[in-house]
């Protein structure tokens, strides 16, 4: 089985990062997008090395959401597909990580994840507001534990410190694309066909 | 444990001055205890102790206006400090709560615990209250006594009615009822409709007619898996994609800026 293209959800409370994160790719400025107000798709290449050098292009389709609830509930009415969960929340504050909890109940109670459960990657976005970080690595380590614990979740889980708008941090596209071989290869152990229908989300923060 | 132990990094992280008062973050440090030199911290205002492994909380310092003990082992709290704003209880195992007379207190967290009764409340300025992922199956008159009340989460419980009564919380603005076993929504609650975010989404048993919901602006009705959301003011839906995306204001916000001056220092 070859995958060339996988789709990926951006979710996460509003003015996290999410939109910020995607168009950073594209060096589009912050003024010219804004609130996000339904869900918005964007396909990216990726250049993917092999072990005996050679490159492989793929494509990951990423829809970025809104993180306003309303909004969430219109854009999400049709239904969603994805092949992993991107979860953003920002590390200088308590709230929007707090804040997970109630997304991460709507994702165990879609039909499609209760049956299997999809590769999830946490994003703490804003790391490059040193002085006012409040999420320490104890608290998020803590946290995954607990969550893999909690959910039950056999599919990967991992967590990823970042700047959407500072690029001396883990860059953008080394993160998608160890987001893409890690999706790519629970895909592939488990025999996964890409592309999973979520039906919708809800829930309020 | 003690702070003297850690590397100046990491206490600069879980350490802080925030609205004048100390923010002290121990979440994740496998405590069963609450380390004594919290009780020796001066002004200490806003404690975290999530992800650790506490089972119960007999003393608090005495300064706390912001409490957090998510995802611990607490089986009882006994709400005993009247001084604390804001209480977030998620994750635990409580099962039962005492009376909750604070008038202090703004915002109460006991999502995803194992409560099977609605907590008895006399906290005449609670703002805030998140009940998500309990065991809950009946909803008591006395909740709109609450009247201040601007967020309320039911999600993700065995509710099957809300009282008759409901209508009269007329500060409501965000309402959240998905996942439960709701029967029906009671018509005195459709006035309060038209100003709110509402989910029911997921109540897989709710028989409305059709007519009130569509007045009401429908936003999802699927006939194999009822999902409904209903939203505020169809013209205000309207009016918000018109505007400018980055100039959004929504009135309900303003109505929550009423509030916000008790609000603020308890949002970190």
């Amino acid at each position: 089985m070859e995958i060339s293209e996988l789709r990926g959800l951006l979710i996460g409370s509003k003015a996290t990062g999410k939109t910020t994160f995607i168009r950073r790719l594209s060096r589009t400025k912050k003024s010219e997008y804004g609130l996000t107000m339904k869900s918005t798709d964007y396909n990216i290449e990726l250049q993917i090395p092999k072990r005996d050098g050679s490159v492989v292009s793929v494509s990951v389709i990423i829809s970025d959401t809104p993180g306003q609830r309303d909004f969430a509930y219109q854009s999400f009415s049709d239904g969603i597909k994805t092949d992993f969960i991107v979860m953003f929340y920002e590390t200088n504050t308590l709230d929007t990580f707090n804040q997970l909890s109630i997304w991460l109940a709507d994702i165990k109670n879609l039909g499609i994840i209760k049956n299997r459960k999809l590769p999830i990657f946490f994003v703490g976005n804003k790391i490059d507001l040193k002085d006012d970080r409040m999420i320490s690595d104890q608290y998020i380590e803590a946290f995954l534990d607990s969550f893999k614990k909690r959910y039950n979740w056999d599919a990967p889980v991992q967590h990823y410190f970042i700047s959407a708008i500072d690029s001396s941090t883990l860059d953008i596209l080394t993160v998608l694309r160890r987001m893409f071989v890690i999706t790519y290869k629970h895909m592939k152990a488990f025999n996964i066909q890409p592309t999973q229908e979520i039906y919708r989300l809800g829930g309020f923060t | 444990m003690n702070l003297d132990n850690l590397d100046p990094e990491t206490v600069s992280i879980i350490k802080k001055e925030i609205h004048g008062m100390t923010y002290l973050n121990l979440g994740g440090y496998k405590l069963d205890k609450i380390p004594d030199f919290v009780f020796d911290m001066d002004n200490l205002g806003y404690l975290d102790l999530s992800y650790n492994n506490l089972s119960e909380i007999n003393e608090i310092p005495s300064d706390l206006i912001y409490l957090s003990i998510r995802y611990n082992n607490i089986k009882y709290y006994d709400f005993a400090n009247k001084g604390l704003k804001r209480i977030i209880l998620e994750g635990n195992r409580i099962n039962e709560v005492p009376l909750i007379n604070s008038d202090n207190l703004l915002a109460i967290n006991l999502s995803f615990n194992k409560l099977e009764q609605f907590p008895e409340l006399k906290t005449k300025n609670l703002i805030l209250l998140n009940l998500h992922g309990n065991r809950i199956f009946h909803v008591p008159d006395d909740l709109c006594r609450l009247s201040n009340l601007v967020k309320l989460y039911l999600g993700f419980n065995k509710i099957e009615r809300l009282p008759d009564c409901f209508g009269e919380l007329q500060d409501l603005k965000f309402f959240s009822i998905q996942s439960n076993n709701l029967l029906e929504i009671p018509a005195s609650t459709f006035k309060i409709f038209r100003r709110i975010h509402f989910d029911f989404s997921n109540n897989y048993e709710l028989r409305t007619p059709l007519n009130d919901i569509n007045s009401m602006s429908l936003v999802n009705y699927g006939v194999e898996a009822p999902s409904i959301n209903v939203y505020s003011d169809p013209k205000l839906r309207e009016n918000t994609r018109k505007r400018s995306s980055d100039n959004v204001e929504f009135p309900w916000e303003k109505e929550i800026a009423i509030k916000e001056e008790l609000y603020r220092r308890i949002m970190i």
